[in-house]
């Protein structure tokens, strides 16, 4: 009895009383859990149970242990109830005037209190509607390109749609997924298991918003012209964290929801948010600072696999940085290219993180066809780039199901496009399924030469690119891109470009205009190669 | 796409390389995003300019200086200095100029800037001046303005004040008057002002201690306080 009603991250334990104007929202983080029992076969889902087992996870984690009752109570009789209480961070958010809330620190109880409250920026660019429910002729290009960019029919052709897999989404809403038959199979064949409204605290989660409904779809959705997503066999836990119209408490529901998906077994988280400017400054972005980034590597560290969009700021001057829970380390960060020209589109954030890791770690389309309410749209987004990658995780996981999380989000890594070269703009390319079928997709001939002179460099390439880009099928074009960057000797990069090639096969650079010890990388078609100015 | 970033580092990317027929699609150095800014909303230094409207509320301390309180308002435009000294309390200076119209109500008790009765009468005038402000800020936020208040003084300078009426001979000619270098304004002028805002959007409001118009003018003086909406030209 007592641990169930500790158990305040469920949300039937939150309070949903007015809050005062003069009430802010403080999270109170405590010292200890001394004493309290923890049952993990009464609190947790069997497949949260069977996921710790499968990868090794301690079942009696303290991580996991209710935070202590008697510490709760205290703080209700100096706080108003707490609305969310996470075991993980063994943490309790109450609002309380600002006077009383520094007061706590002085409770020998407490171990510090902080202020809480972020703004959340959807990562959604725009959405433009359409009026029709099945796929226009001008949008088929997109509804093939955002499967197919990935190779993911390898997935389908081989009977891998993500069953097996529960994935976890937090969105605003999902709005439709009852009435839309591109989610019929999943309400049909109960594959949404769960679903949680954080800020109503009811199971109702098929209202407010179409933008979890369209990255939904995106995962696993079905039209009549074909899949959507393509992990069409996975389970789902539908999280509603996201409130538009109270952007300051979402973040308490984030973490809320990150221990009540563990709790419930998903294998995959989906986030489709990100928390920049209004909480943080760029250079917090360091993986380590936010709550969330905290809480999603807990999470990773329970055997979840966190896939986050790396956000909408690329077009801000005043935050070229990746966002926060985006910037965690052991979060799968997907930017989102352009389409058709298949790189980085403006919106998406760039990397690296404040303290120098390679950010986002790989990418897909950031346009999709979608499903909303009773059409199908096209909207943008890294919202949108992070469910594709979710559904390419799940049909990947269902492949390899002895794989642990970290395992998956390499194989992620190494599939890529790209791999082993990377950029902050694309990370290491766009995963390719392909990679896990084909032999042939490991080996790698060589397309260009590295000249040093002793004046330039020159990048020769060993075919001739004759044709015009605007000439050249879409599928090609980012085989025609040549990537390359500069290295510092400390191995982080200092400039990276990407160039379209036209009626050339020879780039030179002036090896004077590099500094000793930095290191020219180059990518093009599949193939890397580095040279180093001594 | 950042285009101005992009046209930056393309313009740079030239300068440092010779470019056989490519085409440079992105091209970022990195080493400038790594520096610690001390200029941002919520740094150190900050600066922007706003616009504004204020209204004149209140009324008039003596008889004779009834206006009509809807149309007499200030149209305004300034630049703002804020120096961070911790995340709660900052303070900065400001230059702002304004036009500043009192529409006259006329009544039989009428006294400014005469007694006689016209049509329609504004006394406008062209201000500018500077001003100092304490600035408490509210919740610990990041790099944007947030929520805040500000407590300041200010003074002004006048150097032009015109007098308009308009009124409508028994022909019916309508005649529009405008009068400048009057002698009864004062040139100078102090008073002190507050300001509630979030972000971009501030509600301000002012207190004019100086009078406007001269000792010797003898007349009473136009209402003191004003209210208004500010617009801060930031980002977000």
């Amino acid at each position: 009895m007592f641990v169930l009603q500790a158990s305040l991250l469920s949300p039937d334990a939150t309070a949903d009383e007015p809050v005062p104007d003069t009430h802010r929202g403080f999270w109170v983080f405590f010292t200890d859990k001394a004493g309290v029992q923890f049952d993990p076969y009464t609190f947790f889902d069997q497949k949260a149970i069977e996921r710790r087992l499968a990868h090794n996870v301690c079942l009696y984690d303290s991580l996991d242990y209710p935070v202590r009752k008697d510490y709760l109570d205290s703080l209700a009789v100096l706080a108003d109830q707490p609305t969310v209480v996470s075991r993980w961070l063994n943490a309790a958010h109450v609002y309380t005037h600002p006077g009383i809330a520094f007061d706590l620190e002085s409770l020998d109880f407490v171990k510090k209190v902080q202020p809480a409250g972020i703004r959340l920026l959807p990562a959604a660019y725009h959405n433009a509607d359409t009026e029709y429910v099945s796929v226009r002729s001008r949008d088929r290009a997109l509804f093939i390109a955002q499967k197919e960019h990935m190779a993911a029919h390898r997935f389908t052709e081989n009977g891998f749609n993500g069953e097996g897999v529960r994935i976890a989404v937090f969105d605003a809403g999902f709005r439709g997924v009852k009435s839309n038959k591109a989610f019929r199979h999943l309400v049909k064949n109960g594959q949404i298991v769960r679903t949680w409204d954080f800020h109503r605290n009811r199971e109702n989660v098929f209202a407010y918003s179409i933008h979890g409904t369209m990255v939904l779809s995106a995962i696993a959705g079905i039209v009549d012209d074909g899949p959507l997503g393509i992990a069409t066999g996975a389970e789902f836990l539908l999280a509603r964290t996201e409130i538009f119209r109270e952007p300051m408490v979402e973040e308490k529901y984030w973490l809320a929801a990150m221990e009540w998906a563990d709790r419930h077994g998903a294998d995959i988280i989906n986030s489709s948010l990100g928390y920049v400017f209004h909480r943080y400054f760029p250079e917090q972005m360091d993986g380590s600072t936010s709550l969330v980034a905290q809480a999603a590597g807990i999470a990773a560290a329970k055997g979840i696999l966190v896939i986050n969009a790396a956000g909408n700021m690329g077009n801000n001057r005043h935050w070229r940085i990746i966002v926060t829970p985006a910037d965690a380390d052991s979060v799968l960060t997907v930017g989102a290219l352009d389409f058709p020209s298949l790189i980085r589109a403006g919106y998406s954030s760039t990397g690296p993180t404040a303290d120098g890791r390679m950010k986002p770690n790989v990418s897909a389309l950031g346009t999709v066809v979608a499903a909303t309410r009773n059409r199908l749209v096209t909207p943008s987004g890294t919202s949108f780039a992070s469910p594709l990658v979710t559904g390419f995780a799940a049909c990947l996981w269902q492949k390899f199901p002895t794989y642990s999380n970290m395992d998956i989000f390499r194989a992620i890594e190494r599939s890529a496009s790209l791999f082993p070269y990377y950029d902050y703009a694309h990370g290491f390319g766009t995963p390719q399924a392909c990679y896990f079928f084909d032999s042939q997709a490991l080996f790698v001939t060589p397309t260009f030469d590295l000249v040093r002179g002793d004046e330039y460099i020159d990048i020769i390439l060993r075919e001739y690119i004759s044709m015009h880009p605007d000439e050249k099928s879409r599928a090609d074009r980012e085989n025609e891109y040549l990537y390359y960057q500069i290295k510092d000797a400390g191995g982080g990069i200092a400039q990276y470009f990407v160039a379209d090639l036209e009626g050339t096969n020879k780039v030179r650079l002036p090896v004077h205009d590099f500094e000793v010890d930095q290191q020219l990388l180059v990518h093009f078609r599949g193939y890397t190669a580095g040279i180093v100015i001594d | 796409m950042r285009i101005f970033a992009i046209f930056t580092h393309l313009f740079f990317f030239l300068a440092l390389f010779q470019v056989n027929a490519q085409t440079v699609i992105i091209a970022e150095d990195v080493r400038n995003d790594r520096d610690q800014r001390e200029y941002g909303m919520n740094r150190r230094h900050y600066s922007h300019s706003w616009i504004g409207i204020r209204f004149v509320a209140g009324s008039p301390e003596n008889q004779g200086a009834d206006v009509y309180t809807g149309r007499s308002r200030a149209i305004e435009y300034g630049y703002r200095y804020k120096r961070r000294f911790s995340d709660i309390f900052s303070a900065g200076a400001e230059f702002q100029a304004n036009r500043y119209a009192f529409h006259m109500k006329q009544s039989d008790h009428k006294l400014v800037p005469d007694p006689v009765i016209n049509e329609k009468e504004r006394l406008v005038f062209l201000q500018t001046g500077l001003g100092v402000f304490q600035r408490i800020n509210v919740d610990r936020r990041g790099d944007y303005i947030g929520r805040f208040l500000d407590i300041g003084v200010y003074g002004h300078w006048l150097p032009h004040v015109r007098h308009i009426t308009h009124d409508e001979t028994p022909e019916g000619e309508r005649i529009r008057i405008r009068r400048t270098r009057m002698d009864y304004p004062n040139k100078f002028g102090y008073g002190v002002m507050a300001r509630i805002g979030i972000n971009n959007l501030v509600l301000s409001g002012r207190f004019r201690y100086s009078d406007l118009f001269t000792d010797d003018a003898g007349l009473p003086e136009l209402p003191r306080w004003s209210v208004g909406l500010d617009i801060g030209m930031h980002p977000f």
